[in-house]
């Protein structure tokens, strides 16, 4: 039986470990049977885009075997993988702004017109004759005949190569030398280029126009022109990266039109995701990774949602963290109506107001990019609002600094913890001290550091919340990613916050890290902080909150309380159903 | 591709709009002040040809800039390009007995030098400004010394043949400035041909498609199958073959054919200062080249005015305009869009 | 090919640790942990004495090292290229350097300053390439307080150094400024504000505050007070200015390491986004940084001229800005990394006049070294690589004695094959021919050996091109009366050694990377 199936790509033990140490894919076999959709389910960091970056030709691999139709191959460059018919949508596209679709489009498999188009031959004709006019005032006739006709040879030849040559090169291997050394200087066919991306475009339903810039389209937009990339390369092996993450519901269900439509043309798609609805509206098998390894391959027929989820998450989802009841106090944080733009001047967060009070967990739930981070940025004071009042305690920080407003008592997990919450090349004291080593007791006089002290918190600190690893003064880099957490947890909480704005606390932890982090953040809310807890998944929402508000599209669409409801509900709202409205399908 | 015609036109219309209108505001106050049509004739003439001449050798390194910053690889390293060709140049010279060879040696030189700095940069990712800061003090360093090993001279060589001048039959009959037309090297017309060429090679054929790539998102050229080193590499080796041709310029096309010590003078930086007053493009380049020319002209051309020859005194702040200028385009009084990716050395292996 | 071995071997040799560098780890860091129950003094002196005992410490000195003994090698061969004796050359430069020490520390002075500039400013994540520009006005500014009020001994070099320094900062926080506040690239801005700084106090010096007199032509100021001028301290040239360089080095050091306001500037350079997370405001470090590294540039100029030069001259500064860079690079941009670089540095400009006088080599070799140090210190991945395939050749030669020669010895001839080659590019009296192809052998053997010592047997057929290419010369030679025997038995040694080698590795059937 199993003989008899057609494998369009089999990975067979990928290892791959990235030179920070962290190893991504732990001998993962994973094989993709001709003309399936198949999805690739796992949470972030699971290793998912790496195995595919590596089967594109993107990334090396350490060790395993990579067949495509049958030939093993080694991909040095995402070259091999395209010739082979593989073409890979990325979740951060790979198109360059200021570049027209055209370009993008040819960039790399740049067509070698056979009729060259009227623009590049005026330009190659002018610069021709100005450089004959040149040359005939200081060279005498005779040479300046023999240069004339050398140069106008060559602009032949580079200009309607095949044709001239198509009978007098009898020697592919000659020819193909000859076209590869002046493929790239040969003029663009841009006009025929267009042509056939507009045919493409018809054809699949993708319509765009390929002489705009891709910086002036939007998200969806530049999706397409990404499928048509794959598309031009005649690729019938598509990878697809967390395609709707960026997308508008609209926007996804026409993408899922197109992918059915390919399906149906017999394109094997591999789609990479780490949201339950889309695999199982679509795939035919679907594959699970967690933390770079593969937990299992099932058919879509034969599986539930709960079951995929279990497998992704690894872990029985039961609550595990003692919580008592919340004793709220008074209101800590008071926003009211409340607008961020984000760097492009896009209204990401539309006037949201809520409370949080002390000794209570606020959780804000919602699909990533909803509007979450520019909503906690702006409350820190790294991004100033556009309307609205934001009040720590009786203090107004609307629009203030981030110091004024860590002053004002509120303390902040990052989300990003490499890009925001650390300082990598600093030694762990330094980064345990980041924030407060201006005020005492870190100085010993004004301006001047007291490293004693410095020592003495951080062991006292790397002690309290079991940092492990090495010393106050090894680098922070050569930590875990649960110590570095801990580390940064250590560091905000440490500081006597009034409020504390953790936003995905847990992002890429192992399950103890987890653990550990969630007991810090009950027994905080229990000795009265208030806390602003901002997670992408509804678990630990559910597990950690008093109060749960569900953001879609920069506005809060929902408030409920844990107790009152359950994970279909809060997913229908984060889909961005609104309250009353019917459900029109089953969400899982 | 019309767009991009008016694009150009958009684009490309602003700095000589303003450049003609105070070169015509320049000659009515040259007439008024010698108030004799046959000396302000003559002014007219030579203030074009001098113009022309130090605008080349400006606009040469600027076009070798522009391949080596847009493929994204900084390259503050021109004026020792520059200088080591200009030695090239006036050596071979002095060797074979012909410029020509001259010539060749030169933009070879540059080249050479721009392969170290290519394998610094792209093979081995070091920094870019260190690395040109090396090219800089290595090309003074050796080209004094082969000097003195050479000539055994201390401040300038013995004299060489200069390129043959060229005189164009048609512009040298235009009136009034044909006279700039009449005795001009070579170079300054391959400047020219050579602005034209290289808007054609970035912006019409796959190699300048790539190279662009390079230098705004090399992850997607590299995702695009093409191999960002070597686009980048053959950046870094144009502008320095580039460059070259625009030292060998400096001591076989104009004034006395000889290598001077240090004879550059700043001229690889005033050239960055035209590429990016020039906004990384072809056309950019050659007005902000013509334009700082036209500058560096006027310092020596108020001396033939008697009534303005008190500005010579201030010359200094004439020559401190394109620096001035560039400061301030890059302060927000002109947008200025530098390729992204500059500067940025390409890690393939690093996770996003 | 070279650099796809290139790209292996450095993933290689950042995993695996020596056992050396392990077991120095394991003493640091058992010290460490018996230090903390130290009494306080000897504890800090400990924790310091500790840090000498880190990679981190090792590291950037033993590159550094390596820069320079690779630059010296290609000096050398440069020098006997142009018919000077390099080993003579470099005797002389040594001893006398050695001999006139106080001029290696008076030529040392303003580097010492003009690195610190560049290193602060770097520390927090910014180029400073305008040095320059700032150490001409700190050095204008000193100039005129110095002839222009009278002051008593002692006030007025202080006085004249604080309003270099201010100068200099002024000019330094001027594209600092821009940086913060308009996100002007600070490579371009500060270097054009050099420029402009040139011409401004050339300007200055040529119009308004040249010194008079009917036949002074020169574009100078006027000599400065006795009362400004920086008392000497031992020998001809080394004046007070050093003290204050050094003072300027633990300054610094103590600012970066245990001021708010370094951490904050570290901060920053390292992760800007983080450091504004934490509350710092990272524009106003930037501008600051800026602003201390003008003032440190500015001191470099105010020194020289209280010190030595008296008062303000056009282009009196060799591009001591421009050497800051090579001092902070070739210093790591430490600050006592750069006391020792421009000590260097100044050792090799002191040690350039012994050189000139004994061994005729002209001064320039000295900067052509700088260069060359700083391209070599540019490329550290360079010399990784060239101590990694190093370290595995040990390896091989421990499993497999004959191919290792093979290659050492193809290696070996083709180095020698570039050193002849180099030397027949000075017979320039042959003609073009000749010329051409020496110039096509040096580059051949060249990449022979790098290829040969990346281990890739395409080397060897580049080696055999390049013996070709001798018989060709020699044929070549022949006809212009030369003696060529010696040519001709090069190639033939090449030509033997690279087909006995082909054969060697064809033999042992995988031809790359075998044996690793």
């Amino acid at each position: 039986m199993e003989h008899d199936i057609k494998y369009a790509v089999e990975l067979i033990g990928i290892n791959k470990t990235f030179p920070g140490g962290v190893q991504a894919n732990r001998d993962v076999t994973l094989k993709i049977r001709e003309g399936e959709v198949h999805g690739l389910l796992g949470e972030n960091g699971a290793g998912k885009s790496t195995i595919m970056n590596i089967l594109y030709g993107f990334l090396s691999k350490d060790s395993g075997r990579i067949i495509i139709r049958g030939e093993e191959v080694e991909p040095k460059s995402p070259q091999d993988a395209i010739d082979r018919g593989v073409g890979m949508v990325h979740q951060h596209f790979k198109l360059i702004p200021p570049l027209t679709v055209t370009e993008n489009v040819i960039l790399g498999l740049e067509p070698s017109s056979k009729k060259p188009d009227r623009n590049n031959s005026l330009a190659v004709i002018t610069a021709t004759l100005l450089a004959l006019f040149v040359l005939s005032f200081f060279l005498p006739p005779f040479e300046f005949l023999i240069t004339a006709a050398l140069l106008l040879a060559a602009i032949v030849l580079i200009l309607y190569p095949p044709r001239v040559f198509e009978n007098l090169m009898a020697s592919t291997r000659f020819r193909a030398a000859f076209e590869k050394l002046v493929s790239d200087v040969r003029p663009l066919g841009f006009d025929d280029a267009a042509k056939k991306i507009q045919q493409i475009a018809n054809e699949n339903g993708l319509a765009v126009d390929p002489y705009a810039k891709v910086e002036n389209l939007s998200v969806g937009l530049q999706q397409r022109v990404e499928v048509i990339k794959t598309l031009y390369r005649e690729a019938d092996i598509l990878i697809l990266d967390e395609p709707t993450s960026v997308l508008t519901p609209q926007e996804v269900d026409e993408l899922f039109v197109t992918l059915e439509a390919f399906k149906k043309s017999g394109k094997t798609i591999i789609l990479i995701t780490h949201k339950l609805r889309e695999p199982m509206a679509l795939c035919d098998r679907i594959s699970v990774l967690r933390d770079g390894v593969l937990v299992g391959t099932v058919k879509k027929d034969e599986t539930s949602a709960e079951e995929l989820a279990q497998m992704m998450v690894g872990r029985p989802v039961v609550f595990t963290v003692e919580k008592p009841p919340a004793t709220p106090g008074s209101i800590i944080l008071n926003v009211e109506n409340l607008k961020v733009k984000d760097h492009r001047g896009l209204p990401k967060v539309r006037g949201v107001s809520f409370q949080v009070r002390a000794g209570e967990i606020l959780g804000i739930a919602g699909v990533e990019g909803n509007g979450q981070t520019e909503l906690v940025e702006a409350l820190v004071g790294l991004r100033k609002p556009s309307d609205g009042t934001i009040l720590v305690g009786d203090i107004h920080t609307t629009g203030k600094s981030p110091r004024f407003v860590r002053e004002a008592g509120v303390s902040h997990i990052p989300e990003d913890r490499h890009r925001r919450g650390l300082i990598l090349p600093f030694t762990i004291e330094e980064n345990l001290t980041l924030g407060r080593h201006y005020r005492p007791p870190f100085i010993s006089r004004p301006g001047i550091l007291d490293l004693d002290k410095f020592r003495s918190v951080s062991s006292k600190l790397v002690n309290d919340y079991s940092i492990k690893g090495g010393g106050g003064g090894s680098l922070t880099s050569t930590l875990s990613g649960g110590n570095q957490q801990k580390l940064v947890v250590a560091r905000e909480l440490e500081s006597g916050p009034k409020l504390l704005v953790a936003a995905q606390p847990t992002r890429g932890l192992d399950v103890g890290a987890t653990e550990f982090i969630h007991k810090t953040l009950i027994s905080m809310r229990n000795q009265g902080v208030a806390i602003l807890l901002v997670s992408a998944e509804l678990d630990e929402i559910r597990t950690l909150a008093d109060h749960i508000i569900v953001m879609f599209d920069g506005r809060i669409v929902g408030e409920k309380r844990p107790e009152e409801t359950d994970a279909q509900e809060l997913g229908l709202l984060m889909a961005g159903h609104l309250e009353g409205e019917e459900s029109v399908e089953v969400v899982n | 591709m019309k767009s991009a015609m008016k694009r150009f036109l958009r684009r490309g219309i602003v700095i000589p709009v303003v450049l003609l209108v105070i070169i015509i505001l320049l000659l009515k106050f040259t007439y008024d002040a010698v108030d004799d049509v046959e000396t302000f004739y003559a002014l007219t003439g030579w203030l074009l040809e001098a113009t022309l001449q130090s605008a080349t050798p400006l606009i040469l390194a600027a076009l070798g800039g522009m391949f080596s910053e847009k493929s994204g690889v900084v390259n503050i390293g021109l004026e020792g390009m520059m200088l080591i060709g200009a030695f090239a140049a006036v050596a071979a010279t002095y060797f074979f007995y012909d410029p020509w060879i001259g010539l060749l040696a030169a933009v070879l030189a540059g080249g050479i030098l721009a392969v170290v700095h290519a394998i610094i940069c792209v093979k081995m990712k070091g920094n870019h400004i260190v690395s040109g800061t090396g090219i800089i003090l290595f090309a003074a360093g050796f080209t004094t010394l082969m000097l003195e090993v050479i000539w055994n001279r201390k401040g300038i060589s013995e004299q060489v043949t200069a390129l043959p001048n060229v005189n164009m039959p048609f512009l040298q009959d235009i009136p009034i400035i044909g006279v700039a037309f009449d005795n001009l090297s070579p170079i300054v017309y391959f400047a020219f041909v050579l602005v034209i060429v290289s808007w054609y090679v970035m912006y019409r054929t796959p190699f300048g498609l790539r190279l662009r790539a390079a230098g705004e998102d090399p992850s997607t050229l590299d995702a695009a199958g093409v191999s960002v080193e070597k686009y980048r590499f053959i950046g870094v080796v144009i502008s320095g073959l580039l460059a070259g041709l625009g030292g060998a310029y400096l001591s076989l096309g104009r004034g006395l054919p000889a290598f001077g010590k240090q004879m550059t003078a700043g001229r690889g930086f005033i050239a960055l200062a035209a590429l990016i007053f020039g906004n990384w493009t072809p056309f950019g380049v050659l007005a902000a080249g013509l334009f700082f020319g036209f500058l560096d002209t006027l310092q020596h051309f108020v001396g033939f005015v008697p009534a303005w020859q008190w500005i010579q005194g201030y010359s200094q702040f004439l020559q401190m305009i394109p620096f001035v200028l560039v400061v301030l385009a890059l302060a927000g009084i002109r947008k200025s869009v530098p390729p992204k990716a500059i500067a940025v050395p390409y890690e393939k292996e690093v996770k996003a | 090919m070279i650099e796809d071995n290139l790209q292996d071997n450095r993933d290689q040799s950042d995993g695996g640790q020596t056992g050396l560098r392990a077991n120095v780890e394991r003493i640091r860091l058992n010290l460490v942990e018996r230090a903390e129950e130290w009494p306080g003094p000897i504890k800090s002196i400990v924790l310091a004495f500790t840090k000498l005992l880190t990679w981190a410490f090792w590291k950037p000195l033993i590159w550094a090292l390596f820069s320079v003994v690779l630059a010296a090698i290609i000096s050398a061969i440069i020098m006997e290229i142009s018919g000077y004796n390099s080993l003579e050359a470099f005797s002389a430069l040594i001893f006398g350097a050695l001999t006139r020490f106080d001029r290696v520390l008076f030529e040392s002075t303003p580097l010492i300053f003009a690195g610190l500039s560049v290193a602060f400013v770097f520390k927090a994540g910014l180029f400073n390439i305008g040095a320059e520009g700032q150490l001409y006005m700190g050095s204008m500014a000193a100039a005129i307080l110095g002839y222009i009020i009278p002051l008593p001994y002692g006030i007025h070099p202080l006085v004249c150094l604080a309003t270099g320094a201010l100068a200099g900062a002024l000019w330094g926080f001027l594209p600092g400024l821009l940086k913060a506040y308009r996100g002007a690239h600070e490579v371009v801005t500060t270097m054009m504000l050099s420029y402009t700084a040139i011409l401004f106090t050339q300007w200055l010096a040529a119009g308004p505050l040249k010194e008079p007199g009917e036949f002074q032509w020169n574009a100078q100021t006027t000599l400065i007070l006795e009362t400004a001028q920086l008392p000497i301290l031992w020998g001809y040239y080394l004046h007070a200015g050093f003290l204050l360089a050094i003072v300027c080095v633990i300054g610094v050091a103590f600012v970066l390491n245990r001021t708010v306001l370094g951490f904050e500037m570290r901060a920053v350079g390292f992760n800007e986004a983080a450091a504004e997370t934490a509350g710092i405001d990272s524009k106003k470090n930037v501008a600051l940084a800026l602003g201390i590294g003008g003032g440190l540039a500015g001191l470099a100029g105010a020194s020289e001229i209280l010190g030595t030069h008296h008062r303000f001259y056009n282009s009196w500064s060799p591009g001591l800005g421009f050497e800051g860079i090579t001092v902070a690079v070739l210093g790591n941009n430490n600050p006592f990394g750069c006391l020792l670089a421009a000590i260097f540095f100044g050792f090799l400009k002191a040690g350039g006049n012994a050189m000139h006088q004994q061994a005729h080599v002209p001064i320039e070799m000295v900067g052509v070294m700088q260069g060359l140090v700083v391209l070599f210190v540019a490329a550290p991945r360079f010399i990784q690589w060239i101590a990694d395939q190093s370290l595995d050749y040990g390896k091989w030669f421990s499993v497999d004695k004959i191919r290792p020669i093979s290659f050492a010895l193809n290696m070996i001839i083709a180095l020698y094959g570039t050193y002849f080659s180099f030397i027949l590019l000075g017979e320039t009296q042959l003609g073009l021919m000749f010329i051409g192809i020496s110039a096509a052998v040096s580059i051949l053997s060249i990449a022979a050996f790098f290829m040969i010592f990346a281990r890739n047997s395409r080397g060897f057929i580049v080696s055999l091109i390049a013996s070709m290419c001798w018989f060709t010369l020699a044929a070549v030679g022949m006809g212009a009366g030369v003696d060529v025997s010696f040519m001709i038995l090069v190639g033939l040694v090449q030509a033997v050694l690279s087909v006995l080698a082909l054969l060697l590795v064809k033999g042992a059937g995988k031809s790359k990377g075998d044996g690793a």
